[in-house]
């Protein structure tokens, strides 16, 4: 109840999920195992872990579209019970509606929770205007490039005011000038409508970018290694990314990744999670 | 980033190329004309091109008076349209639904799916003289097989469809506020409608071929009914000119098809 306690917007107690290994003799796989975290509103808060370590999972099971097999995820202090709009979610993959336009892109959550054609059109209008796409309501995604079609998953999912935005390696499909203007493009849209977001990657300088907190995820099971602040000061600019401090943080990152080590331990072996399984953190 | 939108097709320019589609129909064509002319091969076999063309202008426009068919294209042309439309929208109606259904409903498809794949088994010939017990000879049963013929390719391709809907946009339409219903309108039927579209042309094609076998059995009027009349009458032009225009309603119907779905569907190029 700690947790609750601190003033967290989006809370995961003790949360933990397993699968049934398919054709094995009632065997599991602990993917997630007693994961806590806390994101207060309006932080951006990061997710960072190797590739397979459950991260998607955790933002699966925050976003409603699977079920914990124990533990509870709270938002805005409501047991989250399934999908709603008031956890957008932005995917890794192109999840826009290749049939709809850009417009009736954004505008299909308003519509969705019955809001008058007025305030559809009016809304739709602010939030293209928000991510710069004036001028391509009419387009098809198909016609935008990688970058375009986030911002307009971005937009799809801010017009609805929701609580938590909880994006899952967003920019992974970018090249790496498209990312790096689309980190600075998101840094732009929190600062212009402060967000709680919980953003999921596994790129040490995209997290350190982005973010004020970092949950170090560590595999098989999946849980949380380390919760690490980012107390650098914002815009990172170049300069401050050369700072000793900037690379005190990402050397303690890179070894946590490390030993996180990218999910060739075998299943039974001592796993890497602190043994009380409660976040510790670096700073004094 | 790329800010502009797909640029326009070149205009087209004449090439040697656009040509070759024709190549094959000429060269038949003059093979043809090469065994008909000076009587190497006898008329009631096979008309000369020059019989043809003549017997065809009379079937549309009856100025001739070649035959008891002048001018009766556009009557007989109707009849067959009629029990095709009516057959393909038969099949379609029950056809679309259960396929979508079936597609997204796990436990429907597990009660419908078996049974009409092994009903689909039956090749569509085999329920002719079920279909004429049933329905006598004439046009209910001509709808009745273009409608049995039309609902399996609709109905295979509408499930699969449905089934290949790519689950993130199941997802995100669930993230954003959809329901259950709303899913399914929003977000399977679009998102299924190049395959559906698929299926009702496979369908459509079918349709003029059951529509001859149904008008076969001997019904006044439709060119099915054209051809077999004028096979007894020994016209074997009129046979050949009523397979040239079931081919030709065939195309027109297919072009029409995918001009109402055009109107209809919700984007450019998903068709």
């Amino acid at each position: 109840m700690s947790m609750r306690e601190r003033g967290c917007l989006l809370v995961v107690e003790e949360l933990s999920k397993s699968y049934e290994v398919p054709t094995g003799r009632g065997g599991r796989i602990d993917v997630l195992e007693r994961v806590n975290l806390c994101v207060k509103s309006g932080q951006l808060a990061c997710l960072l872990g190797p590739s397979g370590c459950g991260k998607s999972t955790l933002l699966n099971i925050i976003a409603g579209f699977e079920r914990p097999t124990s533990g509870c995820v709270l938002v805005n202090n409501r047991e989250v019970a399934g999908p709603g709009f008031d956890r957008g979610v932005v995917f890794q993959e192109d999840a826009l509606f290749p049939w709809l336009t850009v417009r009736d892109n954004i505008g299909y959550g308003l519509v969705r929770a019955g809001n008058s054609r007025d305030e559809i059109t009016k809304k739709v209008h602010r939030f293209i205007q928000l991510v710069g796409l004036e001028g391509f309501s009419d387009f098809y995604p198909d016609q935008l490039s990688g970058g375009m079609k986030q911002r307009v998953a971005l937009a799809r999912v801010l017009v609805n005011a929701p609580d938590a935005l909880l994006m899952d390696e967003p920019f992974v499909a970018l090249d790496a000038q498209a990312r790096g203007a689309m980190q600075n493009f998101l840094l732009e849209v929190w600062g212009a409508m402060p967000q709680t977001i919980l953003f999921i990657t596994h790129d040490v300088d995209e997290a350190l970018i982005l973010s004020e907190r970092i949950y170090v995820m560590t595999a098989f099971p999946g849980c949380i290694l380390e919760e690490v602040p980012v107390d650098l000061p914002r815009p990172r600019t170049v300069e401050v990314m050369a700072t000793p401090a900037f690379f005190e943080i990402k050397r303690r990152l890179v070894t946590l990744l490390e030993r996180a080590g990218a999910g060739k331990r075998p299943l039974n072996i001592i796993t890497a999670c602190p043994i009380d399984s409660k976040p510790a953190s670096i700073s004094q | 980033m790329n800010l502009s939108p797909i640029p326009e097709n070149e205009p087209r320019r004449l090439k040697a190329g656009h040509f070759l589609p024709y190549l094959v129909p000429a060269l038949i064509l003059g093979f043809w004309e090469l065994m008909t002319a000076n009587g190497r091969l006898p008329e009631y076999l096979l008309p000369s091109p020059k019989t043809l063309a003549l017997t065809t202008w009379d079937f549309f426009w009856g100025t001739l008076h070649r035959s008891t068919y002048s001018g009766t294209f556009w009557r007989h042309a109707l009849a067959s349209s009629e029990r095709v439309a009516l057959g393909f929208l038969l099949s379609a109606a029950i056809g679309v639904p259960m396929g979508l259904a079936a597609g997204s409903i796990r436990y429907f498809e597990r009660v419908v799916d078996a049974t009409i794949h092994a009903i689909r088994a039956i090749p569509g010939i085999g329920w002719l003289p079920l279909a004429i017990v049933w329905f006598g000879i004439g046009t209910k049963t001509t709808v009745f097989l273009i409608a049995l013929a039309g609902f399996f390719p609709i109905y295979v391709n509408s499930a699969q469809g449905a089934r290949h809907v790519r689950p993130i946009w199941k997802r995100a339409a669930l993230m954003l506020g959809a329901n259950r219903w709303t899913l399914f309108t929003t977000v399977i039927l679009p998102g299924s409608m190049p395959l559906v579209v698929s299926g009702l042309r496979v369908a459509l094609g079918l349709s003029w071929a059951y529509l001859v076998l149904g008008e076969l059995t001997g019904v006044p009027d439709g060119l099915g009914a054209v051809i077999m009349d004028a096979r007894m009458l020994g016209q074997v032009d009129i046979i050949i000119v009523g397979m040239i225009s079931i081919a030709i309603l065939g195309r027109l119907s297919d072009r029409l098809l995918m001009f109402l779905l055009g109107r209809l569907v919700w984007r450019r190029g998903m068709v």
